[in-house]
């Protein structure tokens, strides 16, 4: 009767603790039928996001999303880790129109992109050149089509960063690259090969005109 | 059948070409269209011409270092005759960094009852700080007569230089020199092989004043000088400076404009003013090309070709010829 006692005490506390910490967080673990060693894993570490202050609303996408994909918690336990440093990542940045709902979810997609140390470089070009957010989004929308072209992520960073900093990313800049994409295989080059053209152009100073038409040659 | 076990084998080497390789293209055709004057002469022949056109190529991957090979196969036929153009080549492209590339090829061509050549050939270009691209390039080429009755049997080497400058995003000036030698091993000529040289000078501008717009002007000079002085003309091909020293001064000019993403024209026009030397005498040459490509979607895409050459010559048969047609390719 006392083990049963001390166990029922136990629970109660570990759900208020769930319930602490993030009101959406107890349902999703008992609805995924873990064990409770299982949910302590995973509960901690939003005890950690909590304790840092880390905006946990990200991190609770992320649990449901590897609950649907039938993730082990160990699996899922690293995710939200991988998660979490990105988040604390970012918070110590100051972020271009981080009050803009669209641009802040734009800018956590990033995150997983790109290192902190690569945002901090692009986000400081960002406010040197006083991008309006307008063009803020056509930049990071251009970073995420280059994503779904299978880019490497460096390459990626080197050509949105280099567009920003020499000055080249209105929307015809942009439009023109993404038409230079969609028309690879008339210019017979590889799109992996098109971005390290389009990056080592840049980094050399040349105009994107200048590089983009180098191409048709 | 010698021909047509050639065929076989381009064929084959064009199915190869993007297996061995981690990226492939392919780009495979057909059309047809109309040529007012199909011989190229004053007698004005015209017909109708249907043409079929495939062209491979491999590149392996790697920043530093990367093979290529390549296929082509033109095939024209028209109520006369019928030509088939097929090359292969390979070669391999070293960048040590962002700001120099080095290029070698090597290359087969063969175009039916004409000739068949080596094409061999080195690029070197190199960034000078980031407004200056120098290039310098060698080329070496045996070309061999097929008719027997052809006097293109030749040794040619030629070495090519310049510099582009980029004055601003916009606008770009090039300048370009070269020299070239040309040994006719089959045209004996008092009792040593006749011997041609010629050097070349280019300059130009480039505007590209937006994404869809691009214009390139031109002026060049060509000398051509010969070791025979003896005013003969083969033919209405190339073969004016065979047998005399000339000088042309040529203007070109190439426009690009894109209407949206489907539609784009390409202007080249080119005038070449010739005087022969030895005995004065002047010709014109012309030759403009419009040519349309439109994107159906991007895999499929059509390109209309329309273009005007002519001659108006004091020793070579005047004539004038548009040629038109409209081809459908299929990208890889």
């Amino acid at each position: 009767m006392r083990k049963i006692g001390i166990l029922a005490t136990l629970l109660v506390l570990s759900a208020a603790q769930v319930f602490g910490i993030h009101p959406e967080l107890a349902p999703i673990l008992s609805e995924w039928g873990l064990a409770p060693s299982e949910q302590k894993i995973v509960v901690s570490i939003f005890e950690d996001a909590e304790s840092k202050k880390t905006d946990q609303s990200e991190m609770l996408n992320l649990l449901k999303k590897c609950r649907l994909k039938g993730l082990s918690v160990y699996d899922t336990s690293i995710e939200l880790l991988k998660k979490m440093r990105v988040l604390d990542g970012l918070s110590k940045l100051k972020i271009p129109y981080s009050d803009d709902a669209v641009i802040m979810k734009f800018t956590v997609y990033l995150a997983d992109m790109f290192t902190s140390v690569e945002l901090e470089r692009l986000f400081k070009e960002i406010e040197t050149k006083a991008l309006p957010k307008n063009k803020v989004r056509a930049i990071y929308e251009t970073a995420f089509y280059l994503a779904s072209q299978e880019i490497p992520n460096n390459d990626i960073f080197q050509i949105v960063y280099l567009l920003v900093r020499n000055g080249q990313s209105e929307a015809a800049d942009l439009g023109a690259l993404k038409n230079a994409f969609v028309k690879s295989a008339a210019y017979k080059i590889s799109k992996t090969d098109l971005a390290v053209t389009v990056k080592n152009g840049l980094l050399k100073g040349k105009s994107l005109k200048s590089v983009l038409y180098e191409l048709e040659k | 059948m010698k021909l047509y076990k050639r065929i076989i084998v381009l064929i084959g080497i064009i199915a190869a070409v993007p297996v061995w390789a981690d990226q492939g293209f392919l780009k495979a055709g057909i059309g047809a269209g109309f040529d007012s004057n199909i011989f190229g002469d004053g007698d004005n022949i015209s017909g109708i011409i249907g043409n079929v056109k495939l062209a491979g190529e491999g590149v392996t991957d790697g920043e530093l270092f990367k093979l290529h090979g390549g296929i082509a196969i033109d095939a024209e036929a028209n109520p006369y005759y019928f030509l088939l153009d097929a090359s292969a080549g390979a070669g391999m492209i070293l960048t040590p960094d962002i700001y120099t590339l080095f290029r070698v090829n090597a290359g087969y061509n063969f175009r039916m009852y004409i000739n068949h050549s080596l094409d061999i050939g080195l690029i070197i270009k190199r960034d000078l700080g980031t407004a200056i691209t120098a290039d310098l390039s060698y080329g070496y080429q045996p070309v061999f007569s097929l008719s027997g009755t052809s006097n293109e049997s030749v040794l040619g080497h030629s070495v090519n230089g310049g510099l582009s400058i980029a004055l601003a995003d916009s606008l770009s000036v090039l300048a370009h020199g070269g020299y070239g030698i040309r040994n006719y091993f089959e045209l004996p000529y008092s009792g040593d092989i006749l011997r041609n040289r010629n050097w070349a000078v280019e300059c130009g501008i480039l505007l590209l004043p937006d994404y869809d717009t691009s214009v390139k002007a031109a002026y060049s000079y060509t000398s051509y000088l010969s070791s025979s002085q003896s005013f003969t003309v083969y033919s209405t091909t190339n073969m004016l400076y065979l047998y005399n020293d000339a000088e042309v001064h040529s203007i070109a000019l190439e426009a690009g404009l894109d209407i949206g993403f489907d539609v784009s024209f390409r202007l080249m026009g080119k005038i070449d003013f010739i005087r022969l030397i030895a005995v004065s005498q002047y010709e014109t040459a012309y030759l403009a090309v419009l040519k349309t490509d439109i994107f159906l979607d991007p895999s499929w895409k059509m390109e209309i070709p329309i273009t005007f050459s002519g001659m108006s010559g004091a020793v070579s048969q005047s004539y004038a010829r548009l040629k038109a047609g409209v081809d459908i390719f299929y990208l890889f």
